[in-house]
């Protein structure tokens, strides 16, 4: 049905517009009832006084008769005064004025016989001219007035019969009336069953959509109140991890200025280092001056062992030739025989001599060799020394580099540092900033649960006065009572609103309320539409 | 049998007359002893002036206080292994006795070692094999101080028709 998605406002407006234009309908009718009645009325009124106008101009030209008979009669003695122009007559004024125009529109069917009446009436008054200047007055009245005079009488007559058939009658007037009374009754009481049934859908319908609203309300200020309850425990919870945060901060500000501390450490023992590699590098390059010298000592050494060496080389020459010349003696010795016996154990005490000296130089020969190998080793291990040392010189060339690096790093990561505490503190500010903002969230999110319970008591009120007596009735009761006072106080009212949900009903143990008792107005406005 | 107790007897008696002084040399590691009687003089190694048209062994001559001496290598006479003169090397001049008379030449040895009194008790005769030289050259083998010495007949070392060619070198 279309019905239920048209709009409350717009089911309001059709509602009364119905009901209006039935009340209007009504009006109409009774309006235009009266004004029939009215003009009825007035229509009597106008043909009783047209009726009367005709019965006097009959009764005038009765008089007139009269009066021209009495003429007659005496003869003509009398004088004359009698109206002899048929316009110039009381009738003949009316006739030949406004009036004979009006009673025409009022009763058309006069129009003939008011036609038919000119001539006899005008005859009538020419008939009293005649018997003024006529020798015979008698004949004159007697052929021509009377039978005028009776003829207008009969039209007149006519006319008065016809304007009567075209005359409302009293009886008419009355059956009307009720007619129209019966119009109104009827449609009155048709206007109010309609207005009754409109205005029982219409508040049947407004009340099932305001039910289902406020059910909805009441579970959105439920959900509201479970919302903000969470957003209050978890602003709190944010306030304190804040203030926590703002303690780690502290720590954090102080270990920092532990690490400065220890970077300035760093940097001087950095320097200090510098200037003891300095010193080293210095130490070094003595070292291996001294090296150098050795070496070259060495090398002294060395040759001074090759001159000896051909030193020895001759003396083992020598102990050649002298154990050849001794060899050569011991064979002269020899060849010489018995004489030569003697010479020949000289000549072997010299080989024996030349052996030995042969064998000392060759002793000496390794021992020189030896030495002269050991200085080569020596040499080696001076070079593979002076090597190392330069390759130690290097380390120390990187040991100083890098330890000015790490002085320059130490500065660096001083202004760094510094940095960071500026950071931090910076930090520091927006954490309190936080943790002042967390608690405001925290008030302002009880503030929405307390407004959330407030809503839900307006919306049970809302439920009351839309459904009547609804299962919440005490709890919305409660609540109103909480919400009033909650207003003024509302950390106050968040606090015990809560409770007093909680509370047993104290106050209504019977648990029925009327909603007449919530709401404080009168049952006929809802009624009335 | 007696004859054969004669010959040993012979023998022997030869051997005892080789009772003497040696002169031992070297040579490719073996020592070598030679009668002092046969030994001029030794000398150290000096310039050898090569002669052509002559065997491999004979080096040339030497001019030894102006006589001009041939001189042979032993290593090569023996057919051994060729070697550089050293320091130790030396020639012994010997005096061997030829067709022609007594005959001076130089023989080229590693090195010279003493002048050795051999027992004839220690001498033995040389074996008929187990040794590269000839018989005819070794007059027989001595032992003394632990070692053996080959003791060379140097006349019939060099007492060949090369000696005879070449003793016309040496004026």
């Amino acid at each position: 049905m279309g019905w239920q998605n048209v709009t409350i406002s717009k089911k309001i407006l059709l509602g009364l517009g119905l009901t209006l234009a039935l009340l209007g309908l009504l009006g109409i009718v009774s309006y235009m009832g009266v004004g029939r009645l009215v003009l009825d009325a007035e229509n009597m009124i106008q043909g009783n006084r047209l009726d009367g106008l005709l019965a006097q101009k009959e009764v005038d030209h009765l008089k007139w008769a009269d009066k021209l008979l009495e003429y007659v009669a005496s003869g003509k003695t009398q004088k004359f005064d009698l109206v002899t122009d048929d316009h110039e007559c009381a009738f003949g004024l009316w006739y030949y004025g406004a009036g004979r125009k009006d009673a025409e529109r009022m009763a058309p069917g006069l129009i003939p016989v008011l036609k038919e009446i000119e001539e006899p009436h005008r005859l009538l008054h020419q008939s009293a001219l005649e018997i003024n200047k006529s020798d015979q007055p008698l004949d004159i009245y007697n052929n021509k007035s009377r039978p005028n005079l009776i003829k207008v009488q009969a039209l007149l007559q006519k006319a008065r019969q016809v304007s009567k058939s075209h005359i409302i009658g009293e009886e008419a007037l009355a059956a009307a009336a009720v007619t129209t009374r019966r119009n109104i009754m009827v449609i009155g009481l048709a206007a109010m069953v309609f207005g009754l049934l409109i205005a029982f859908f219409m508040s049947r319908g407004i009340a099932k959509a305001l039910t289902g609203i406020t059910h909805q309300l009441e579970e959105a200020a439920e959900q509201v109140a479970t919302a903000s309850d969470q957003v209050s425990s978890s602003s709190q919870s944010l306030a304190q991890g804040a203030s926590e945060q703002a303690a780690s901060l502290e720590e954090t500000s102080s270990s920092l200025e532990m690490i400065a501390a220890t970077v300035k450490q760093n940097t001087l023992n950095a320097e200090e280092c510098n200037r003891l590699v300095i010193l080293t590098n210095e130490k070094t390059r003595d070292v291996h001056k001294s090296i150098r010298a050795t070496k070259a000592s060495m090398e002294t050494i060395a040759s001074s062992g090759d001159s000896i060496k051909k030193i020895i080389k001759n003396i083992d020459e020598i102990a050649f030739q002298t154990n050849l010349l001794a060899l050569n003696a011991a064979v002269e010795a020899a060849r010489a025989g018995q004489a030569g016996a003697g010479f020949a154990v000289v000549a072997d005490e010299v080989r024996n001599l030349a052996q030995r000296a042969a064998e000392a130089a060759k002793t000496t020969d390794d021992l020189i060799g030896e030495t002269a190998q050991h200085i080569q080793i020596g040499s080696n291990q001076i070079q593979e020394t002076l090597t190392k040392f330069y390759d130690m010189g290097d380390s120390a060339k990187k040991v100083n580099q890098l330890v000015g690096e790490i002085a320059s790093a130490s500065l660096e990561q001083a202004r760094e540092i510094d940095v960071i505490n500026k950071a931090s503190r910076e930090m520091d500010r927006i954490v309190q900033q936080n943790a002042a903002s967390a608690e405001e969230s925290a008030s302002a999110s009880q503030e929405l649960t307390a407004q959330s319970h407030q809503m839900k008591g307006i919306v049970d009120d809302l439920m009351t006065m839309v459904a009547g007596n609804v299962n919440g009735q005490h709890q919305e009761k409660n609540d109103r009572h909480s919400y009033r006072h909650g207003l003024t106080a509302i950390p106050q009212g968040f606090a015990a609103a809560p409770r007093k949900r909680n509370m047993p009903m104290h106050e209504h143990p019977s648990g029925e309320v009327l909603p007449e008792q919530v709401i404080p107005l009168d049952g006929d406005t809802f009624k009335k539409s | 049998m007696s004859q054969a107790a004669r010959q040993i007897q012979q023998e022997a008696s030869a051997l005892h007359e080789k009772e003497g002084k040696y002169l031992t040399f070297t040579l490719a590691q073996e020592d070598y002893g030679l009668e002092i009687l046969k030994v001029r003089e030794i000398i150290g190694m000096m310039e050898i002036t090569a002669v052509p048209q002559t065997p491999e062994y004979v080096k040339g001559v030497i001019n030894l206080r102006g006589r001009v001496i041939p001189v042979i290598d032993l290593r090569l006479k023996f057919g051994l292994e060729a070697a550089e003169y050293g320091e130790r090397t030396c020639i012994i001049v010997v005096e061997v006795q030829s067709e022609v008379g007594p005959v001076q030449m130089g023989v080229v040895v590693d090195s010279v070692s003493e002048v050795l009194n051999i027992n004839g008790d220690d001498i033995e005769p040389a074996p008929s094999f187990g040794t590269r030289l000839k018989n005819q050259f070794i007059l027989g083998i001595a032992k003394a101080k632990g070692t053996i010495k080959i003791l060379l007949d140097i006349d019939r070392v060099l007492t060949s028709e090369e000696i005879t060619g070449i003793d016309s070198l040496g004026g």
